[in-house]
C-alpha cells in the first residue's frame, strides 16, 4: 500500500475516532453518577419483645431496608480492615452472642486488644454510652472507631472510602440507602450510619424462656424460680443475690457503670484498667465498667471486661464473695452467703435468658 | 328608602368584616418562662459526692449517689379561699450525682401573674407507677434511659436513691449504705411550699429548691445506718420510711 493511501486511511480513522469520542461524551453520564439508580427508601421495621418500647432512632438516621442491608454487608466485609483480613463481625459473631468468645479481642495480624468484646444485642437501647468505658454516646460515633484503631482493623477511613467508591456493588447500595447522587459522596459518615442501622436492628427476639414466662406462656422450674427470686430480691426465705439492681429486666442491664469489686487496689488510681475513670477523669469512676446485658449470657463467655472468668459459676462465686472493697465499690457488692444450691438455682435462672432465635436470625447472618 | 336599600349590602359587608376583625384581634395570652433549680446540701454545705466526709453522729460519712423523681409540679394561687393550680410538668428525674449537684428545669409559656406557692410530690404517682419502662419512650424519665429506677419485684419505680459510706471508727469495717424508696405506699403525696412569685412577660424567674440531705438522715432522730444499711427491698422499710417521712421538711423553696 502506498504511503498517501495509508495517510488517507489514518486520517479517516482519526476523524471517525474523534467523532466516536464526542458520541461517548454525549451519552455517558458524568463519572460516578448514580442518579439512574432508583432511590425508594422503605422503612425497616424492628420487632421488639414484650416490655420493650419501640427502638430509639436518631432523627437523621431512620432505619430503612436498604440502610440495614448496607450496614449488614459492611459489618461482615473485611474491606474495612487494612489487609482485608477482618470485619467487624470478627469480634461480634452471632454464635457467640455477638461477642468473639475471646478473653481479649484480637485485631489485624493478631494485635492484642485490652478488653473482651461486648455483645451487640439490644445496643439500640444502650442509652448511656457505649464500650466498656462509655466513651462514645451513639452507635454512629462508635462505628467509626474500630476501623482506625491500632489493635482492631488498623485501616484509614480515607482509604476505605476510596475502596468503597471503586467497589462494584457498594455505590449502588449507598445510593439505595442514602440517596447519594455520585460515588464521591460515599463517606465514612454514611458507612457509620449504615453500620449503626444494622446494629440497631439486632434486638432480642423475645423468645427466651424468661420472655415466655413473663408472657405467661410457660413456667419456670422450681430451680429457675428460686434463681429468679434471688436475682430480683423477691421477699421470702431465699437470700438476695442483688443481681437485678445492675442487670435489670427487660434489658438485663441498667446501662450504668460500676466497680463490682474485681480488683484489690490501694488507691483508686491503681486499677490496671481505669475504665470509666479514663473517660471522665473522676477519681471515683476509676475501675468502673459498664454492666453488660445478661441476655444470652450463656453464649458470651468469657466474662467481665477482661474476660477473667471462663464460666458463669466463677462469676457467681465472685459476687458471692463480695469482691474487693474500694472507696467506690458499689454498695450492693457484699458477701451474699449463697449456698451451693442457691448458686445452682441462680445459674438455672441465668440460662433462661438464652434465646438462640436471636442468634440464628437470618437477618443478622453473614450475607456473603 | 331607596337609598337605604342601596346601602344595605354595604352594611352587611361592614358587619361581616368587623366580625372577622374581632376574631383576629383577640389578645394573645401573656406568657413567660420559669426555671426550677434544684441543689442538694448537707447541712450548711453544698453536697459533694464521694470526696467530702461529713460528720454523722461522730462518724465520717460520704455520699456517692442522690436522686429522686419529682412529680405533679404546679404553681398555685389562692383565690377566694380556693387553690387554683397551673401545672408545670407531670414528672421529671432529679439526678444530682450526674449533674454536679445542680439540676435546672425550664418551664415555658406559663401565664403571667402572681402566684402564692408551688406544690409537688416526691416519687411516682400511682397512675404512672402502675406502668413499666417499656410503656414510655426510651428517653422519657420513666423509660429505658432510667431502667435502674424500676424494680419489677415491687411493681414499682424506685422513687429515690441515696447511697454512700459510713466510717464508724478506726479499725472498724466501713458500712456501704443504700436507701432506695419505692411502691405506692412511699409516695410523698402533695408537698406545698408557699412563696411570693410574680411572673412577668420577658422576665425568666427562678424558683430554687434546696434539699438538705443531713436533715433527711437526722430529722425525727438519727437514722441508725449501721443497723439499717439498706432499704432496697419492701421487707426493709425502716430506713425507707425514715427517708420518705423527712423529704417534706428537708426541702426549702425560695
Amino acid at each position: 500500500m502506498r504511503i498517501p493511501t495509508l495517510i488517507s486511511i489514518a486520517t479517516l480513522i482519526f476523524i471517525i475516532g474523534c467523532g466516536a469520542d464526542d458520541d461517548v461524551i454525549d451519552f455517558m453520564p458524568p463519572v460516578g453518577d448514580l442518579t439512574d439508580i432508583p432511590y425508594n427508601p422503605m422503612p425497616y421495621n424492628v420487632e421488639v419483645p414484650i416490655q420493650f418500647p419501640p427502638i430509639p432512632v436518631p432523627p437523621n438516621n431512620a432505619l430503612t431496608e436498604a440502610g440495614v442491608s448496607l450496614g449488614r454487608h459492611l459489618f461482615y466485609d473485611p474491606i474495612l480492615s487494612v489487609d482485608s483480613s477482618m470485619a467487624c463481625a470478627a469480634c461480634h459473631l452471632p454464635v457467640g452472642g455477638f461477642t468473639d468468645n475471646q478473653k481479649i479481642s484480637f485485631g489485624v495480624g493478631g494485635a492484642t486488644g485490652t478488653r473482651s468484646s461486648m455483645s451487640l444485642i439490644n445496643s439500640a437501647f444502650y442509652l448511656n454510652g457505649l464500650f466498656w468505658d462509655g466513651r462514645i454516646q451513639s452507635l454512629e460515633e462508635q462505628a467509626l472507631l474500630p476501623v482506625e484503631d491500632d489493635v482492631e482493623l488498623m485501616h484509614q477511613w480515607g482509604d476505605v472510602e476510596i475502596d468503597l467508591q471503586n467497589h462494584d456493588e457498594y455505590p449502588t447500595m449507598f445510593r439505595q440507602a442514602f440517596g447519594i447522587e455520585n460515588v464521591s459522596q460515599i463517606s465514612k459518615e454514611l458507612a457509620a450510619k449504615a453500620l449503626a442501622q444494622f446494629e440497631r436492628s439486632i434486638v432480642s427476639a423475645g423468645n427466651s424462656k424468661y420472655d415466655r414466662v413473663i408472657a405467661l406462656d410457660e413456667f419456670f422450674t422450681d430451680a429457675e424460680q428460686n434463681g429468679f427470686d434471688m436475682f430480683f430480691d423477691a421477699p421470702g426465705d431465699l437470700p438476695d443475690a442483688e443481681c437485678g439492681h445492675c442487670h435489670n429486666a427487660p434489658l438485663f442491664t441498667t446501662n450504668e457503670y460500676f466497680n463490682n469489686g474485681l480488683d484489690a487496689v490501694v488507691s483508686l488510681f491503681d486499677f490496671e484498667d481505669p475504665g470509666l475513670g479514663a473517660v471522665t477523669g473522676n477519681e471515683f469512676d476509676y475501675g468502673k465498667f459498664r454492666a453488660p446485658t445478661l441476655r444470652n449470657i450463656e453464649f458470651t463467655a468469657p466474662y467481665m471486661h477482661d474476660g477473667r472468668f471462663e464460666t458463669l459459676e466463677e462469676v457467681i462465686e465472685h459476687y458471692n464473695s463480695g469482691g474487693h472493697t474500694a472507696d467506690n465499690l458499689d454498695p450492693l457488692i457484699q458477701p451474699l452467703q449463697l449456698t451451693e444450691e442457691n448458686k445452682a438455682d441462680l445459674l438455672a435462672f441465668l440460662l433462661t435468658l438464652s434465646d438462640t432465635t436471636t442468634l440464628q436470625n437470618p437477618a443478622y447472618q453473614n450475607p456473603f | 328608602m331607596k337609598k337605604l336599600l342601596y346601602l344595605f349590602p354595604f352594611y352587611c359587608l361592614l358587619l361581616a368584616t368587623s366580625c372577622g376583625d374581632d376574631t383576629a384581634v383577640l389578645p394573645e395570652p401573656e406568657v413567660t418562662d420559669l426555671n426550677l433549680t434544684f441543689r442538694a446540701n448537707f447541712g450548711d454545705a453544698d453536697l459533694d459526692f464521694n470526696t467530702t466526709s461529713y460528720d454523722y453522729e461522730g462518724m465520717e460519712m460520704s455520699i456517692s449517689k442522690f436522686d429522686f423523681f419529682i412529680s405533679n409540679v404546679a404553681l398555685y394561687k389562692n383565690v377566694d379561699g380556693n387553690q387554683e393550680q397551673t401545672e408545670l410538668f407531670e414528672i421529671d428525674f432529679i439526678d444530682f450525682t450526674q449533674n454536679n449537684n445542680e439540676v435546672t428545669i425550664l418551664n415555658q409559656d406559663l401565664p403571667v401573674g402572681e402566684y402564692d406557692g408551688i406544690v409537688f410530690s416526691i416519687g411516682v404517682p400511682s397512675d404512672l407507677n402502675s406502668q413499666i419502662p417499656g410503656d414510655f419512650s426510651s428517653t422519657h424519665p420513666l423509660g429505658f434511659s432510667n431502667l435502674s429506677h424500676y424494680w419489677a419485684d415491687w411493681n414499682s419505680y424506685i422513687f429515690s436513691k441515696i447511697e454512700g459510706r459510713l466510717m464508724p471508727a478506726p479499725g472498724q469495717d466501713e458500712v456501704f449504705f443504700s436507701y432506695h424508696t419505692g411502691s405506692d405506699d412511699f409516695f410523698s403525696g402533695a408537698i406545698e411550699k408557699s412563696l411570693s412569685l410574680n411572673l412577668e412577660v420577658g422576665v425568666t424567674k427562678t424558683i430554687n429548691f434546696e434539699i438538705d440531705l443531713q436533715n433527711i438522715f437526722l430529722s425525727g432522730g438519727a437514722l441508725d445506718i449501721q443497723t439499717y444499711p439498706h432499704s432496697h427491698s419492701l421487707s426493709e422499710t425502716t430506713a425507707a420510711t425514715h427517708v420518705v417521712n423527712n423529704y417534706p421538711n428537708s426541702i426549702t423553696v425560695n
